[in-house]
């Protein structure tokens, strides 16, 4: 099957993952149900986008940011999703965090092994501007400016989201490239079998 | 690649499963808990969002939030569904049974005619 590198649908095992654990035991979906859902998670994404992005503009950003994304929510009558929603972008906050703290771990004992070494100054210098770069090719989350924030040991403002490109193939896009990576993959499987596993009536 | 198999709710968990595992090797290294916030794709949820226009950058955390929101909005969506396939005394969720939660809600105004 041709795999569009656009394709704006959700992958259909899991949208009916999604909604057979809503429902009681035993109960399907009819392949057409499917369909239809599928398309309406689409266009969900895109009303909640739509409305998120206005409070964005309202508020002179060119950012979307969490905030407005709630402020959807409230807007498009689903305000019950907030609380939950809160909890999971404390959960997400939580990770980021760990990754960061991970991150500067791996920094520090690379340069405390240099040191160890017992390389010159200069050397030592070097060294550490490799560091720099690797540690900003590795940021898998964010592009180069986290990388360089953490360089110079500042604190990353979490309230200041990760901004990612959502426009061109920029640092943004790298920014999630493991999760492209997995999710082409994903896309080859699912894309050959979906059909062929939903359950028809 | 898996091999054919027929409709079954097995083989779709498995189908998932191979695709879980290659999530779980992508979110290992977001989470140290084996429960992903969402098991919907933010990237694929972020080209959603690209399409719209008007929108020039959005924060991972707005992709990951709108992410758990159409995670939320699928369960919503089906037990609403349910509701019309078991009145009918129906096992299977159908076409019929989505227009009908989509006429029924208002929250779901936004999806009329949009499911064509």
């Amino acid at each position: 099957m041709a795999e569009r590198p656009e394709d704006l649908n959700l992958p259909h095992s899991v949208i009916t993952r999604i909604m057979k654990e809503a429902v009681p035991e035993g109960v399907s979906v009819s392949k057409e149900a499917r369909n239809a859902v599928s398309k309406a998670a689409s266009v969900f994404v895109l009303y909640a986008t739509s409305c998120a992005n206005n409070y964005a503009l309202k508020g002179k950003r060119k950012t979307l940011n969490a905030a407005d994304v709630f402020a959807a929510m409230k807007d498009m009558e689903f305000e019950e999703f907030i609380e939950p929603l809160e909890k999971s972008l404390q959960e997400f906050r939580h990770e980021q965090k760990g990754k960061k703290e991970a991150s500067e771990k791996r920094k520090q004992n690379r340069s405390d092994a240099e040191k160890a070494e017992g390389e010159d100054s200069e050397q030592n210098i070097s060294s550490e501007m490799e560091d720099s770069r690797e540690d900003a090719e590795d940021e898998e989350d964010v592009e180069g400016e986290e990388g360089e924030d953490e360089d110079i040991d500042e604190d990353i403002d979490d309230e200041d989201d990760d901004e990612e490109d959502i426009d061109d193939e920029e640092d943004g896009e790298d920014v999630e490239e493991i999760e492209d990576d997995g999710e082409e993959n994903v896309g080859q499987v699912e894309d050959v079998d979906d059909d062929d596993v939903q359950e028809v009536e | 690649m898996e091999p054919d198999v027929t409709g079954s709710q097995q083989n779709g968990e498995g189908d998932s499963e191979a695709k879980a595992g290659t999530e779980d090797m992508m979110n290992a290294s977001m989470s140290t808990k084996s429960n992903r916030i969402t098991r919907l794709p933010l990237t694929r949820i972020k080209n959603i969002m690209k399409t719209d226009p008007d929108v020039t950058l959005a924060s991972q955390e707005s992709v990951l939030l709108i992410a758990k929101a159409t995670e939320m909005f699928l369960q919503h969506f089906a037990k609403m569904s349910y509701g019309h396939t078991a009145r009918s005394k129906r096992k299977t969720i159908k076409r019929q049974d989505i227009d009908l939660s989509v006429e029924a809600l208002d929250a779901y105004a936004f999806l009329e005619g949009m499911l064509e």
